[in-house]
């Protein structure tokens, strides 16, 4: 092939990051190495030529939901706002091997979201619509149709909850996640950003109203403006400056099977069963769950979880019925009462916020840096992140995805 | 060919002949064989290639640890591991390389068992058997688990034991918190099985756990350390003992502690020819006797040659790089190794419990165990390092004469060496988690159990660092793989999740109604007759209600009985619009919000007394609304005297709705009082209806004069029965949900979930004449907020496409008149007969505003204009409903 | 409640039956599955005083249990302990005549509420020395007789749906109350779960 030079192998890099000691003090200190601290650093060195960022990571980078996430890309979201990041970040996604000299090996095999009632159909219908209105690639596809894309589907009307159709974003698919936090560390390192590992902040460094740095594991270290990127945790640090968060943390818990041959061939969610399902270039199955109702900040969930998801996925694929799980794990998500994210400035100075992303991350990554990046940069948020601010939940401006969200919260 | 059978010993069967193919070769075993031993026996070495690099692979290891011998087990395909597999006639099994083919169908369902015990033992070894003996003594429930099959009879004392349950071929795959084991009982395919017999999936709450789980035993990386007939020590012993198969015919033993000695001596006793013991340590601990046997200490295994299988190995001392170049090369088909051992303890790392290298030991382990668990036997010596386990000198990395790590194996399944290790050290990495993820160790399907450790060790060799500083990578459940179809257990099919019906469901079904599902509830969606189509039969059943009279059954709304001196406060609180005001005998249509002021739910409120209310909500609300409202009554309002009480499925109930409502409602209660005054518009009357004893609501949500009738439910039958035989000559209809939805639409009436999606206020509905201005209730506070105020909101209006047959998809997006986005979108959408034309109803930005006006919808692509006009387009006066 | 039941000869219980007398649903070797349709129960709610405890117990001829999850027991009449404030009184003859007495007597604090719950749920009994292991395949109790004796009752899950469940009487066999519309749902698990059971 011509024309596209072939992304580099992770494998074959001389050199992913340095392994740097802090420095007393940055013009940016990002807190939480996973892809969205990562890609926030990124785009502060290479959007706006701050490259005087460390990021801090408490254990070690793309560790926390990064690493144990699905793994799904997709920008099939039903309000104009979400639509617009989203979308913005899958056309990042798209260019994003190029941009990084880096294979996070997409795939857009496409995103299927299966229909299971009359209620679900108009809703699913709903959404394709709205996606059509923003300029998003979606389709629906009635059982037939959807049984010719995914030949092991079950589509008989005779289990409990039939397929009655689905939406399919053809651009969706998967990236590896490992990779994707690999990419954006490499490329942030390369231009000069401190990625400082084993390093927890414990507390913050003001003076009055203002953020001068925080407080770590491995001394004091000085900022001219702190982002938070901690996911779960981010209302804890928030809370040792007296601001609560409207973030609620859940276990969300996923598996993945043995190594079968390949199978699948797109990624299929229901919401109304609670499942969601792909099969990896190595040949196993990684599924999703349904969140954890309690609250908990602990990475396991209640094993109950897995049961029902494994009877719904093999009510949906009954080939999977011998298929064996080999590890399951659970993953922190922070959920916002609109189910969207909080992308801006806190109320103290030189502090800003990243958080709130629930079943969303993985996917928002680039864009959620992108636009991170120019909020910390600039002191104003982008047009993209303008609509979830903070102060939302007071004007009442709320961006309610919980419907469109992969799973039900 | 180097395995064979002795002659004589092993707990096998040998009177008992068992004949399978592999790979379609026809071989012969004996009862009690695995396919791992009965493939030694007949000395086949290779069993599999490897996944990445195509290298002839052999059998390692004799339990669950076993990373290469990977077999799908015909007919079905069931991945499995040779080590696992009992051998019974007739069994066919391939080899696999890694991957598995895509296994059959199997639509055998399992079991999920509920077990509660004093103790449970994990591991019936030696010291399994004690610690179950002991438990049974001190009395109490105690369960055994076993992960293979039996090793033989059960001593005396646990035979007959009461409370006392053994379970082999169940192998314990998590410890969740509260000491609750899950473990799989494997029946189906095991040996003598009833082919009925489903699997079981067992959850045992237990005070006390005992690991008896032993230890695994850990090769050693060195180069080409991965050629068939490169054993793990331990398992060539237990094939010896427990087969009676020897795994080769001239051995060496290359060793890093005292354990392998043992195997050295009986391999030599069986008639293997072993040729020498190779102990990295220059001083051999004091257990370490070798029998005869001569002993390289100080030396160390730097090589192998072979074709298909091992031919020779090389060796070096340990110290001296001089000698490097003359390694002593030894003729072998058989390298028996152990690095050491590691303790099976990933049940304990579940619920958090952190391993951590114990130098005396030479292992990860814990000094301290959780709280209600015991470790005993190999898994306690091994992580305590005591006896044997106490002389080990670990060697994780013995370099090869050309300095390459290319061919030091450390994951066999996943193909991993050395040199991917220092690859990642080389690119940056120092997290374990990190090399693993990009060496892909330890996420193969025998879960890294001979890998995990080793990586560790020879990470810490390439960093320079020890093994104290490097944390083991996190274990994860299951601890041995598992079908799904065992953890999905007996919910399939219409037992997949509960099906609700209602009393009156048989005589639905005798009517050949379609259902739908609404939450976990059977509804009739319509009655479509012998050659009608769907849409036909709605058309037909909304004729019949807007002509004549229609009958459906509206049992399955929620129903909440509210009594106490507060009732009438409490309710107030919880609608929008005020009750306490409200005359016994009559009901009021409700609304209720969340805290953020967006519409929750709807229904009625009937007073039934001064101190009693009865409730309804949406069908799909039901249980959403009572622990709602018990939320708000237990926290924030303990104060107030009101018991609230589900009664949803106490009562059947049926609309009668239709211009000939009253006369068949007449019929079935003479008396009643049906007249208009006597019995107005939302009233409710006690009456016998049929000889049924019967709550009479004078309600409508089809804008027609309607009644809904409700009965104790188990009269539901009877009273739909009495309805359709009375109105017979009135030609009164059955109709179902669909026709229900059409008929209020055409009326502007909203569906919450249909019109609203939790980001919908009154207002937006043009309800706001329901918000009481006189009291507080629920979401009153978050209405003022500037967002929820605004113009240009998005407001129900109804929609007219031009052409009176184009239905326009409900979810249709309404477009702003440029750009991209969205202003709205159609909620609903029907034919209707009595408009004689097709409508919808939406929600649209500034809506209210702009009626009179028109607005695209996006239909299939296309722009649609739609006529803006109200939501109400059948009898906006009301007079039909109120007459 | 009764009187009228039968008068019409109209009433079919959630499993389709239409007698009083107690009809086999699933059996297997072991153990039967019987449903007791139409059993009156009253829920019944007050703040737990001891001394209206005793009046309503008396009046209502069976003992109203103080402590959570155990149930009093008069003949064939039982009041099993719901919540701190709620109690489920139900008896496979008659309740009516108390119920009507204590309604109509009158007498009791304000807040004390009863409701008619005869129909809302209907009453299985499980009996058979494989009773317990049957319920054990969907139910996450503990249910051996040193743990849950004669005298428990619980609410928990059986299969996927909320159950009632207590000791019938002193014997192996249990009552479990499963909501109307539930039941038939509940009865095929059962019936499923015995065809695994023998296996």
């Amino acid at each position: 092939m011509s024309g596209r030079r072939q992304p580099l192998d992770p494998h074959l890099v001389e050199r992913l990051w340095r392994t740097p000691a802090p420095k007393p003090a940055y013009d940016v200190v990002v807190v939480g190495a996973g892809g969205h601290g990562l890609s926030t650093a990124y785009y502060l060195a290479k959007n706006h030529g701050i490259t005087n960022v460390a990021v801090l990571e408490r254990g070690w980078l793309g560790g926390g939901n990064m690493g144990r996430n699905t793994t799904v890309v997709r920008s099939n979201y039903l309000w104009d706002q979400s639509a617009a990041i989203y979308e913005f970040s899958l056309k990042l996604w798209e260019s994003l091997e190029d941009e990084l000299d880096f294979d996070v090996l997409l795939s857009q095999r496409g995103v299927v979201a299966l229909a299971h009632s009359t209620h679900d159909v108009r809703e699913i219908k709903r959404r394709v619509s709205a996606n059509h209105a923003n300029g998003i690639d979606a389709e629906w596809l009635e059982p037939a149709e959807l049984k010719r894309f995914v030949p092991i589907i079950n589509i008989s009307p005779e289990v409990r909850y039939p397929v009655l159709g689905g939406s399919l974003q053809r651009r969706g698919g998967i990236a590896r996640h490992d990779h994707v936090a690999w990419g954006y560390a490499h490329a942030a390192d390369r231009m000069g950003v401190d990625i400082i590992q084993n390093c927890e902040v414990t507390d913050f460094l003001r003076d009055g109203d203002r953020i001068t740095g925080v407080q770590t594991t491995r001394g004091p270290i000085a900022a001219g403006n702190v982002a938070l990127a901690a996911a779960g945790h981010t209302s804890t640090l928030a809370d040792r400056l007296g601001i609560r968060l409207p973030i609620q943390s859940h276990p969300l818990q996923a598996l993945v099977s043995e190594l079968i041959e390949p199978f699948l061939d797109t990624v299929i969610m229901s919401n109304t069963v609670h499942v969601y399902v792909s099969q990896a270039d190595k040949g196993e199955l990684v599924m999703g769950a349904g969140i954890d109702a309690f609250n908990s900040y602990a990475q396991r969930g209640s094993f109950l979880i897995i049961e029902r998801m494994l009877a719904a996925a093999i009510e949906l694929f009954p080939i999977f019925s011998q298929v064996r799980v080999l590890r399951t794990w659970a993953g922190i998500v922070d959920v916002c009462p609109d189910a969207s994210p909080i992308i801006g400035p806190l109320p103290l100075g030189n502090l800003y916020v990243n958080t709130g992303w629930g079943t969303g991350g993985f996917k928002a990554t680039p864009a959620s840096g992108w636009v991170y990046a120019h909020t910390i940069a600039t002191g104003q948020p982008h047009e993209l992140n303008a609509p979830f601010q903070l102060d939302r939940f007071r004007s009442g401006a709320l961006v309610d995805e919980h419907g469109a969200a992969g799973v039900a919260h | 060919m180097s395995g064979w059978r002795l002659a004589h010993g092993g707990l096998i069967d040998r009177s008992r002949p068992v004949f399978f193919t592999f790979d379609g070769r026809r071989l012969a075993g004996f009862s009690g064989d695995t396919v791992a031993s009965a493939l030694l026996a007949n000395g086949v070495d290779v069993v599999a290639r490897s996944i990445k690099l195509g290298r002839p692979r052999g059998i390692v290891a004799a339990g669950t640890e076993e990373p290469n011998a990977l077999i799908a087990v015909e007919p079905g395909l069931a991945l499995r591991r040779a080590t696992e597999v009992e051998l019974v006639d007739g069994l066919a099994v391939r080899s696999v390389s890694g991957r598995a083919p895509a296994p059959a169908i199997d639509e055998t369902p399992s079991e999920h068992v509920w077990h509660h015990a004093d103790v449970v033992v994990v591991g019936a070894g030696a010291a399994g058997l004690t610690a179950a003996q002991d438990a049974v003594a001190a009395g109490g429930r105690v369960v055994l688990l076993e992960g293979g099959h039996a090793a033989g009879p059960l001593p005396d004392g646990l035979v007959d034991a009461a409370d006392f349950v053994f379970l082999p071929r169940t192998v314990a795959v998590g410890r969740f918190d509260s000491n609750m084991i899950v473990a799989h009982e494997r029946r189906r395919g095991t040996p003598g099985a009833n082919t009925a017999a489903r699997d079981r999936l067992w959850h045992i709450r237990a005070r006390d756990v005992v690991l008896a789980t032993g230890a695994v035993e850990r090769p050693l990386v060195f180069a080409d350390n991965d050629r068939p007939g490169i054993m793990l020590a331990g398992s060539v012993g237990v094939y010896l003992q427990r087969y009676g198969v020897a795994a080769g015919r001239r051995a060496v033993v290359f060793t890093a502690n005292d354990s392998a000695y043992v195997v050295a001596r009986d391999l030599q006793a069986a008639g293997v020819d072993v040729v020498a013991i190779v102990d990295t340590r220059v001083r051999p601990g004091p257990t370490a006797d070798a029998g005869g046997i001569e002993v390289l200490s100080g030396h160390v295994v730097a090589g192998t040659t072979g074709d298909e299988g091992l031919a020779s190995v090389l060796i070096v001392p340990r110290d001296g790089d001089a000698d490097r170049a003359s390694p002593t090369v030894v003729e072998a088909d058989l390298l028996a190794v152990s690095g050491g051992w590691d303790p099976a303890l990933r049940l304990l790392a579940h619920t958090g419990a952190r391993l951590r290298y114990q130098p005396s030991a030479g292992t990860y382990g814990v000094t301290e165990v959780p709280p209600r668990v015991r470790i005993t036997g190999l898994a306690a010596d091994v992580n305590g390092g005591v006896g044997a386990f106490s002389t080990l000198d670990p060697v994780w990395l013995v370099p090869a004469p050309d300095g390459s790590l290319d061919r030091h194996f450390v994951d066999l399944q996943r193909d991993a060496t050395a040199a991917d290790i220092r690859r990642a050290v080389d690119a940056g990495m120092r997290s374990p988690e990190h090399v693993k993820r990009f060496t892909t160790i330890g996420t193969g399907n025998d879960q890294g159990r001979t890998s995990g450790t080793n990586e560790l060790g020879v990470l810490a060799a390439l960093l320079g660092t020890t093994l104290e500083q490097l944390g083991p990578t996190t274990f994860r459940t299951p601890l041995v793989p598992i079908p799904m179809r065992v953890l999905g257990g007996p919910y399939r099919g219409e037992l997949f999740d509960p099906v609700r019906t209602t009393p009156i469901h048989g005589s639905h079904v005798a009517a050949g109604a379609l259902f739908e599902n609404v939450g976990q509830w059977k509804r009739a969606w319509a009655y479509p007759r012998e050659g009608e189509s769907f849409d036909d039969a709605v058309l037909r059943e909304c004729r019949a209600v807007r002509e004549g009279v229609g009958i459906m059954d509206v049992s399955t709304l929620g129903k909440i009985d509210v009594q106490g001196p507060d009732a009438g406060a409490f309710v107030d609180r919880v609608y929008t619009n005020r009750f306490s005001t409200l005359k016994v005998g009559s009901s009021r249509y409700g609304l209720m919000l969340r805290a953020d002021g967006m519409v929750f739910d709807d229904g009625t409120a009937t007073r039934l007394a001064d101190d009693h209310f009865h409730l309804t909500t949406t069908t799909g609300g039901a249980a959403a609304v009572l622990d709602w409202l018990e939320e708000w009554l237990q926290t924030e309002w303990p104060d107030l005297r009101v018991r609230l009480t589900s009664v949803t499925d106490e009562w059947a109930g049926v609309a009668i709705a239709g211009p000939k409502s009253r006369e068949l409602l007449a019929r079935l209660a003479p008396n009643l009082d049906v007249s208009a005054e006597a019995f107005p518009f939302m009233t409710v009357r006690n009456e016998y209806l049929s000889e049924l004893p019967a709550r009479i609501f004078r309600i409508s949500f089809s804008g027609e004069l309607s009644y809904e009738v409700y009965v104790k439910s188990w009269y539901g039958r009877a009273l739909w029965d009495a309805i359709a035989a009375a109105g017979a000559d009135l030609d009164v209809t059955p109709y179902g949900t669909e026709a229900m939805h059409v008929l209020r639409a055409e009326k502007g009436y909203v569906i919450v979930g249909q019109e609203t999606d939790g980001t919908v206020t009154a207002a937006d509905l043009g309800l706001d004449w329901m918000l009481s201005k006189r009291k507080w209730f629920i979401g009153l506070g978050a209405l003022d907020r500037p967002h929820l105020t605004r113009p240009d909101r998005r407001q129900l209006v109804g929609l007219l496409p031009d052409d009176p047959d184009l239905h326009v998809p409900e979810g249709s997006a309404l477009l702003p008149s440029g750009g991209l986005g969205t202003a709205g979108n159609v909620t609903s959408s029907y034919r209707s007969a009595a408009l004689g034309r097709t409508f919808a109803l939406g929600l649209l930005a500034g809506g209210r505003a702009r009626i009179g006006s028109r607005v695209d919808a996006q239909v299939a692509g296309w722009r649609v204009p739609l006529d803006i006009v109200e939501p109400v387009l059948w009898d906006p006066q009301n007079e039909r409903r109120d007459g | 409640m009764v009187e009228q039941r039968f008068a019409d000869g109209g009433a079919v219980s959630p499993l389709g039956n239409r007698t009083f007398d107690p009809v086999v649903v699933v059996a297997g070797p072991g153990v039967e599955v019987l449903e007791h349709s139409f059993t009156d129960q009253l829920d019944v709610r007050l703040d737990p005083e001891p001394a209206v405890l005793g009046a309503l117990g008396d009046r209502l001829r069976v003992a109203i249990p103080a402590e959570p999850n155990r149930v009093g027991r008069d003949g064939r009449r039982l009041a099993l302990w719901l919540a701190p404030d709620e109690w489920l009184v139900l008896d496979p003859d008659n309740l009516e005549d108390d119920v009507a007495r204590l309604t109509m007597e009158g007498g009791w604090p304000p807040d004390v509420t009863f409701v008619d719950v005869s129909a809302h749920r209907t009453l299985l009994e499980l009996r058979g020395r494989d009773a317990r292991a049957l319920l054990a395949r969907g139910c996450p109790l503990d249910l051996d007789p040193r743990v849950f004796g004669p005298d428990h009752c619980a609410q928990t899950l059986l299969a996927r749906v909320d159950v009632i469940l207590f000791r019938l009487d002193g014997t192996d066999a249990f009552g479990v109350l499963v909501r109307a519309s539930f039941a038939r749902y509940l009865v095929a698990w059962l019936t499923d779960a015995l065809e695994g059971f023998y296996a």
